[in-house]
């Protein structure tokens, strides 16, 4: 037998400060609004990094919003810069410097495991250096001089590609490449080569299951690796190059980056969920050339480029799913 | 929508939080420049909050503009700042 509370429902009840349950809805009587609450995707401000740059590496697939760790880069008047610097979650510490200065160097693993390779420094390079928490060590060397390429993985099983070949001002997009590496801990060697040729990618994910994203100039393709080979999945909705992607391979979030015209920027974010990327709530501040990692439900992302002043900058965000607000309107 | 233009300093944790972040689209621009969405009480708990200071969106543009003409010269002028980032561009705050 039916009651009545399943039949006419439960009233609204009237409540002085926003409760935190997720489907909840209620009249706000301080504001006097109705309000529900919803899980949703959010950028708050985080600790300022100690030495603002863009440019920089970061261990995005093996990182944490709590454990992460970004180096190199490029700062004004510096120029290239080996500074190293770990986010906890709440603030930023420095940390061994890079054995060498380098802007557009890229890394991955986690924050004790971390690998940096290749990036300008003088000339593109192909170095290859291991932190394991404490100290930096060099590693093998990758087959390619290249800066500004796409990494994923893990110490032991770790993946570079892409990423600028040759040097110019300003890099041309003709001048990326599609070769893939693979690091055993020890030693890189070839993977399958990417479907295009690019610079200003971002990726995730790991050896077997990575995700590649965007590009110069305005690209918008995504791009799985299973190991052996790439495929083609869904673009971005908003094409764009020197973004941040973090997460897995099947749920990521492209934050940010140069475009939709190269040299604007864009604040847009979009996840991913295997299938398509969806836009969620923008980056506050647009920029280009910065650092990532987490999930999507718990990210961070800093450092980067924000022309035309400051151009470089410490602000960090970090991207949380949580109880939100929304407040019921006529429009 | 309604926006406002304001200039707050950037205090890092705290300054924007998740739900003002959903509420308030918090945009910056540089120079401490950031236009919030006009939400009531909401909006003016956010400006109280960071001591936010009101601009108009002419006044957010000319000053933009300012840096853009001293960026853009410093970049014409360095080679190494040539090789490593784009030449700046007009933001056209909308």
């Amino acid at each position: 037998m039916a009651e009545y509370k399943g039949i006419k429902g439960f009233k609204v009840q009237s409540l002085g400060s926003d409760p935190s349950i997720v489907g909840q809805v209620w009249y706000n009587t301080s504001s006097n609004t109705l309000k529900y609450n919803v899980l949703a995707g959010a950028w708050t401000s985080g600790g300022a990094a100690n030495q603002a740059r863009g440019d920089a590496g970061s261990n995005t697939s093996g990182g944490t919003q709590t454990s992460f760790l970004g180096f190199g880069g490029y700062y004004n008047p510096v120029g290239n810069m080996s500074n190293s610097e770990e986010y906890d979650g709440t603030s930023w510490t420095a940390t061994p410097a890079l054995p060498a200065a380098r802007a557009g160097i890229r890394g991955l693993g986690t924050s004790t495991a971390v690998v940096a390779v290749d990036g300008d420094g003088g000339g593109y390079k192909n170095d290859c250096y291991e932190y394991d928490g404490s100290a930096w060590s060099s590693g093998g060397s990758t087959s390619r001089y290249r800066r500004g390429s796409s990494c994923a993985g893990i110490e032991t099983a770790g993946l570079v590609c892409q990423g600028y070949a040759l040097t110019g001002a300003p890099p041309s997009p003709t001048a990326g490449n599609a070769n893939t590496e693979e690091y055993d801990g020890s030693a890189w060697t070839a993977g399958g080569d990417q479907l295009s040729h690019m610079g200003g990618t971002a990726g995730t994910g790991t050896q077997t299951a990575a995700i590649n994203a965007g590009g110069d100039p305005n690209i918008a393709t995504t791009q799985y690796y299973d190991g052996t080979s790439w495929t083609e999945q869904a673009d971005l909705n908003t094409a764009r190059g020197a973004l941040a992607v973090f997460g897995v391979q099947t749920s990521a979030i492209a934050a940010s980056g140069s475009g939709p015209a190269i040299p604007g920027m864009t604040e847009a974010c979009e996840e991913w969920d295997g299938s398509s990327w969806t836009t969620v709530t923008s980056y506050s501040s647009a920029r280009y050339g910065s650092v990532s990692a987490g999930t999507t439900t718990a990210g961070v992302f800093g450092f980067g480029y924000i022309p035309p002043s400051p151009y470089f900058n410490t602000a960090t965000e970090e991207w949380n799913k949580a109880t939100t607000a929304k407040t019921v309107t006529v429009s | 929508m309604a926006y406002s233009y304001w200039t707050a300093t950037e205090t890092g944790r705290g300054f924007i939080t998740h739900q003002e972040s959903a509420d308030l689209k918090p945009k910056g621009y540089g120079l401490n420049i950031w236009r919030i969405r006009d939400m009531g009480v909401l909006s003016t708990a956010w400006v109280t909050k960071v001591n936010a200071s009101s601009i108009s969106k002419e006044e957010a543009q000319t000053l933009l503009d300012n840096a853009l003409t001293t960026s853009q010269s410093e970049w014409d002028a360095s080679p190494a700042r040539q090789e490593q980032v784009h030449r700046p561009v007009r933001r056209i705050l909308e």
